[in-house]
């Protein structure tokens, strides 16, 4: 029988749950034998909107991107370590733009057959669904999405599975 | 989830506060923020909201300010909210008072969290019946439950 998913994507936006849900792909991954990339999208959408809405200065504008650029590499790192650390590899995306757009051309260029996210926001309304980041991407995925929610299981199934550096803990 | 409710504690809320300039009303807010967290020089982060609100107004408009700032005094991002009645007509000719100010401090180095926060403030402050809300409440308490609530 042949394994279901062999090129695995997870998002990572520098929060808690995406690294959570960067755990369970690398698990995954190490499992499946399968290929896993991490994508951080700098969401210059987001930028530009608080530019429209006059909550940020053209000068802040580039200085929070520059910032998150930052942010963006020091997250695909820290997974890449994980990664090495359980000797799975982990390649790595920095992409800019609209969120789910990104996603979606990686996945459909890159023929991605699982998506991986971390949580899911409580929705309240068609508005709030459109505007979240993380539905849109679950909604308008060209694959399986596996949503990761944070629990300490996760942790434990990474936390034993055997690590592969030498000298790694 | 890492969110503005859990960032806004209701001891940061200001309802109705007795100063009527922007200024005194940013350094209470911070005033607030030091006695529940520990924040080294609360005097410097006040001055740097206000050298940024010098640069331009972060009066959004529908009656909300959202000043904000990053700094190396801070160790972590905080929230603190004013509810203005009477509103306070400082802002632009044509621009409605305000009465609804969310003040966002943090350091240099969360700028994704700063980003995803001042979004989602932005979106919940666009929604005229939670500002009729948050207007219309009673104390800190129902304003923190109005804002969680929304947030999801």
């Amino acid at each position: 029988m042949t394994e279901p998913f062999h090129r695995m994507l997870v998002y990572l936006d520098g929060s808690e749950a995406s690294v959570t849900a960067s755990m369970a792909a690398i698990v995954l991954c190490k499992r499946l034998e399968a290929q896993l990339t991490a994508i951080y999208v700098v969401n210059t959408r987001a930028l530009q909107d608080l530019v429209k809405a006059r909550i940020f200065l053209d000068v802040e504008e580039r200085e929070y991107r520059r910032d998150i650029e930052g942010d963006a590499d020091r997250y695909l790192r820290h997974v890449q370590r994980l990664g090495r650390q359980k000797g799975v590899e982990v390649l790595t995306v920095k992409s800019s733009g609209t969120v789910h757009t990104e996603v979606r051309n990686h996945i459909m260029e890159n023929k991605v057959d699982l998506l991986v996210l971390g949580g899911i926001s409580q929705i309240h309304s068609r508005r709030d669904e459109l505007l979240s980041e993380t539905d849109r991407m679950m909604r308008t995925a060209p694959c399986p999405v596996l949503v990761v929610r944070e629990n300490d299981t996760i942790w434990d199934m990474f936390e034993t599975m055997p690590d592969m550096e030498a000298g790694g803990q | 989830m890492d969110g503005i409710g859990k960032r806004l504690l209701p001891e940061c809320i200001l309802i109705d506060p007795k100063e009527r300039e922007m200024e005194l009303i940013i350094g209470k807010m911070v005033e607030h923020m030091a006695m529940v967290k520990t924040i080294a020089n609360p005097a410097l982060v006040v001055h740097a909201v206000l050298k940024r609100e010098a640069l331009c107004s972060t009066d959004v408009g529908f009656g909300c300010a959202i000043p904000h700032a990053h700094t190396s005094l801070l160790d972590t991002t905080l929230i603190a909210a004013a509810r203005i009645s009477p509103p306070l007509d400082i802002s632009e000719t044509g621009k409605t008072p305000i009465s609804l100010i969310f003040l966002m401090v943090g350091p240099e180095d969360q700028a994704g969290l700063h980003l995803k926060l001042l979004s989602k403030l932005a979106r919940l402050l666009h929604d005229s019946e939670f500002r009729d809300k948050l207007n219309s409440a009673r104390d800190a308490k129902e304003f923190h439950k109005l804002v969680c609530l929304k947030e999801g």
